[in-house]
Formats: C-alpha cells, structure tokens, sequence
C-alpha cells in the first residue's frame, strides 16, 4: 500500500530552484534510501515533506490525503516525522524533556521509556541538558525525539553527519530495531555502501531532479557512482 | 537607616517594575517581540479594572479578578489578529505594529475617558494606607509588601509553569527553536497565542498595582514601559528571574537616587540602565575609543 505519493513537486529558495519536479512513491513498511551529492536537494526534499519547506509546487500525499498544504505539526499528527540535519535539539530543556515535549497526538509503542531503551546510552544522561551531549548521544536523542510521536513515515536527514563511525554504527543498530518494528523510513546518507545495505531501495538525486531509482539488491555500484556525480546522465 | 530604608522602599517598588516587565520579558524571550504597547495594555487594564469599580462598586481586587479573564482574552485575539501576521514579516514589522497599537489604545482611552487622571487607590481598601513601623527610620508599607509577595508568586508561578508542565516545555522548546519545535509536532501558533495571553494578563496585574499605588491617565503606558523596558535589560534580555531583579535592581536605584536629590530618582534608575547596556554590550570599548 502506498503510504506516501510525491507528485511533480517543486522547491525553490527565491530564484534557486532546489528540487525540480521530483515523483515519487513509498510503500508502508519500506526502507528508502535517499543519496545524491552535496545540493542535490535531498535535504529541501525532506523538509517539504515534513512541511518545513512550502514547496512552490506539486503535490504531496500521505496514506490518500493531500497534505500539501499541512503545517509540520499537522503532519506529526498525522504521523510524519523528520530527524532534522544537525540534529535541531533544544538544548536548554533536559534529554527526558526533550523527548517529553515532542509526545504529541499519536499514541503507540514509543514512549520516554521504550525510546532509552533502544538507545540505552541515554539513560544516564536523562536529566542532563541536552547542550552537553555528545554528537552520538545527541543524535541518539534528536532520533528518539522523532519517535517519540509514533511515526508512520520516519524521515531522517544525515544522522551519521559528525559523528565518528563507531557511534554511527551504534545509531544504525538501533535504527534496525525501530525498521524491525515496521515503521516506513525514508533516509538521507552520505555512505553509499551503508545505504545500500540498510535500504530497500535506493533514490538518487542529482540537481534537484531524481536520476536513478531501484532495488538495493539490482543496482550494481558503478551504475550509482555514475548518477551520483552525473557522470553518465541517463538520456 | 535611611539608607536601609531607601533600600527597603526600593526593593518594593522594583518588585511593581518586574511585575510590569515580566509580559514584556515573556513575550521577548518566546517571540523575540519588543512590545512597544506593553505599557499600554498595562494601562487598559487599569482602565477595565476601573470600569468595574465605578459600576459595582466592587473593590479594585475583586474587579481584577473579572478583568483578567478580559485581558487574557485579549491577549489571544491580539496574538491572532495583528502579532501573528506581523510575525512572519520578519523582525521590524513586530516594533512597528506593536507602535501602532500603543498609540491605538492611548487614543481610544482618551477617546472613551478623557484625558483626566484616576486612581484606583480609594476602592482597593485599607492595603493602601496600612503600615509597620519596624524602627524609627524603618516601616514596612502593607501595599509594597503586598506587590512584592505577589511579584514574587507571579515569577515563581511562571517559572514552574515553564519547568515542570508539558505545556511550558513546549513554550521553551519554541522559544529555542520554533522550526524544530514545529518538526516534533508543536503548533508555535498555539504557544504564541498562550504567551501573549499570559503577557496581557500579567500586564493588567501591573496596571492594578500601579492604579492602586498613584495615578493613571490614557498616556501613562510609555512611562511604564520605559521602567519595564529597563528591568528587563539590567535583568538580561529574555531571562525571567533576571527580569525580577533587574526590576529591584531599578527601583533601588531609583529609591538611592532620591536620597541624593528627589529629582535624582528617574535619572539614577536611567543612569543605571545604561551603565549595565555600556558594560553588557562592549560599550566600554566604544566610549574608550570615542574619547580616545
């Protein structure tokens, strides 16, 4: 079933245009890798679907319903939520209230106490500001943060951005376990090979515009390597 | 002692200067809004408080309790109808409105109750002229206790209310970062609407106090925003409790100043105001340099 359908969407900064009539489609219960270069728009791309960034046009649609023009809050509601680049915590609120505050509208599985233990790092650090986290801890909380509203489509933006690859691999283990759970992932990462195995499928962007698309499994690495950098664009 | 008691008086009236600032402090640390009409709605409050004792004949304590529910409500549809907009106009269009709005309510005052002072000092009862000779240079006036006791509930209510509720998680949370607020699910325009209700609130509490202490006319509120403005810049923009005590801080200047010479007393809280802005905002080096 499809949870998610993007239609010619557009995004644009004043005269820039970063995401250029992207289409595309997710499943429920699917992992999605989104990869591309630096400014390919994967980032825009994300926050237009969480509502962060009014896109200037298209169409966006979760589980039948056009949200286009839902505000983000709306959108928790309805069980979107975004992990934001550079993690976004409020760092003058304690890790537990952190999590506390974003426990909006939807009820479910994750709650203070299943999210500490999938990151059981952050369990001493409960009642510590979240300014004086580490990156991983940090990470650990912005994710738990996004589960905290029992999402049906989680969107995560580079969480492996800064962190040192123990951490990351860390973050990734516990990313399996919420993926276990059956929640629908859409995913931004820099580390092709690790977003070929954590993802079903794989997006890539290139200038705004979606350049290859296909099963993890079928793609083989030179044909992403080349759509990456736009090295041999498909006519 | 005199000087003890000065210190004492000006303890009492800071604390009415923080009452009268911590709105203005609210609505700067959640919104980043400087509301110019702050004073304003301090001095409608006083107005509605007012109405209701000339009608009922009620005390000016009890006419409050029916005017806060007013003010609160205020405060909401002010938030909905002109702040909200102004907000997304970027950081001048906030001043400018909330400038338009002070000089509004000056004018529909004036309008609904001409230019003529009252008081709500006869109606609020013996709190007014009661006192405590502690020594013989040294009493304890019943309505600057009164203020400072209420001052005190006010700052500790809300900080309670911001600490330990969801609701006041989310009022910081937004305050922090009201994109990333939006992202985990909190309507800013919710928490806006609460923070403005709560400022116009605590706004007419001031405007009960400062009827009750002197006199009031429909061009009073930039006087009391000036003295609010200075408390929360000696307190530290957008810090509550330091917003108490940059409100004491003022008043015991002021309360100083006057042992000196009573025309000293605005001057010294004003002298105070911007020793703290040189010494806060590296002005020290900018006066060195000038002079230099």
């Amino acid at each position: 079933m499809t949870l998610l359908r993007v239609t010619d969407l557009d995004c644009r900064y004043g005269l820039l245009q970063a995401v250029r009539g992207v289409s595309l489609e997710i499943a429920e219960g699917e992992t999605v890798a989104l990869i591309g270069a630096n400014g390919a728009g994967k980032t825009t791309l994300l926050r237009a679907l969480a509502g962060a960034h009014r896109p200037h046009a298209g169409r966006v649609e979760f589980d039948g319903a056009d949200i286009t023009r839902t505000p983000p809050h709306g959108r928790v509601g309805l069980g979107i939520a975004l992990v934001p680049e550079g993690r976004r915590l409020f760092p003058g609120l304690t890790v537990e209230e952190n999590l506390r505050v974003a426990a909006a509208g939807r009820r479910g599985r994750w709650k203070v106490q299943s999210v500490l233990e999938v990151f059981p790092l952050l369990q001493p650090r409960r009642h510590m500001s979240a300014a004086n986290l580490s990156g991983g801890e940090q990470q650990a909380v912005a994710i738990g943060r996004a589960l905290m509203s029992n999402p049906r489509l989680l969107l995560l933006d580079e969480v492996s951005l800064g962190l040192a690859p123990v951490v990351v691999d860390a973050v990734y283990r516990s990313l399996g376990d919420v993926i276990k759970e059956g929640a629908t992932v859409l995913l931004v990462e820099q580390d092709l090979t690790r977003a070929l195995k954590v993802a079903g499928r794989v997006i890539c962007m290139l200038e705004g515009r979606v350049v290859l698309e296909g099963e993890a499994a079928s793609l083989d690495r030179d044909r992403v390597v080349g759509a990456y950098f736009g090295l041999r664009r498909p006519a | 002692m005199t000087i003890v008691n000065a210190v004492l008086q000006g303890i009492f009236l800071g604390a009415f200067y923080a009452v009268l600032a911590c709105g203005l402090s609210l609505m700067f640390g959640v919104m980043r809004i400087i509301n110019l009409a702050h004073g304003d709605l301090a001095v409608l409050g006083a107005y509605v408080i007012f109405v209701i004792v000339e009608h009922t004949g009620a005390s000016a304590f009890v006419a409050f309790a029916v005017a806060l529910p007013v003010m609160i409500v205020l405060g909401y549809v002010l938030q909905a109808i002109v702040l909200e907009r102004s907000l997304k106009a970027g950081i001048l269009t906030p001043l400018l409105a909330t400038f338009g709005l002070s000089i509004v309510i000056q004018n529909l005052l004036q309008l609904g109750f001409s230019p003529d002072v009252h008081s709500l000092g006869g109606s609020a009862g013996s709190v007014t002229t009661a006192s405590w000779q502690v020594t013989s240079g040294l009493s304890v006036s019943a309505l600057g206790l009164l203020v400072l006791v209420v001052a005190v509930i006010v700052f500790g209510g809300l900080q309670l209310f911001l600490s330990k509720t969801r609701v006041g998680w989310m009022m910081r949370a937004t305050a922090e970062d009201a994109d990333a607020a939006e992202l985990v699910g909190i309507d800013s325009r919710a928490v806006y609407s609460r923070a403005t209700a709560i400022a116009v609130g605590i706004a007419a509490l001031g405007g009960l106090f400062l009827g009750i202490r002197s006199v009031f006319d429909p061009v009073s509120g930039p006087t009391q925003l000036i003295f609010a403005f200075e408390a929360v810049v000696i307190g530290g923009m957008g810090s509550l409790w330091g917003t108490l005590v940059g409100g004491v801080a003022l008043g015991v200047a002021q309360t100083l100043g006057a042992q000196i010479h009573p025309q000293l007393a605005v001057m010294a809280g004003h002298l105070l105001f911007l020793a703290v802005l040189i010494v806060r905002f590296g002005g020290g080096r900018l006066l060195l340099r000038s002079m230099g």
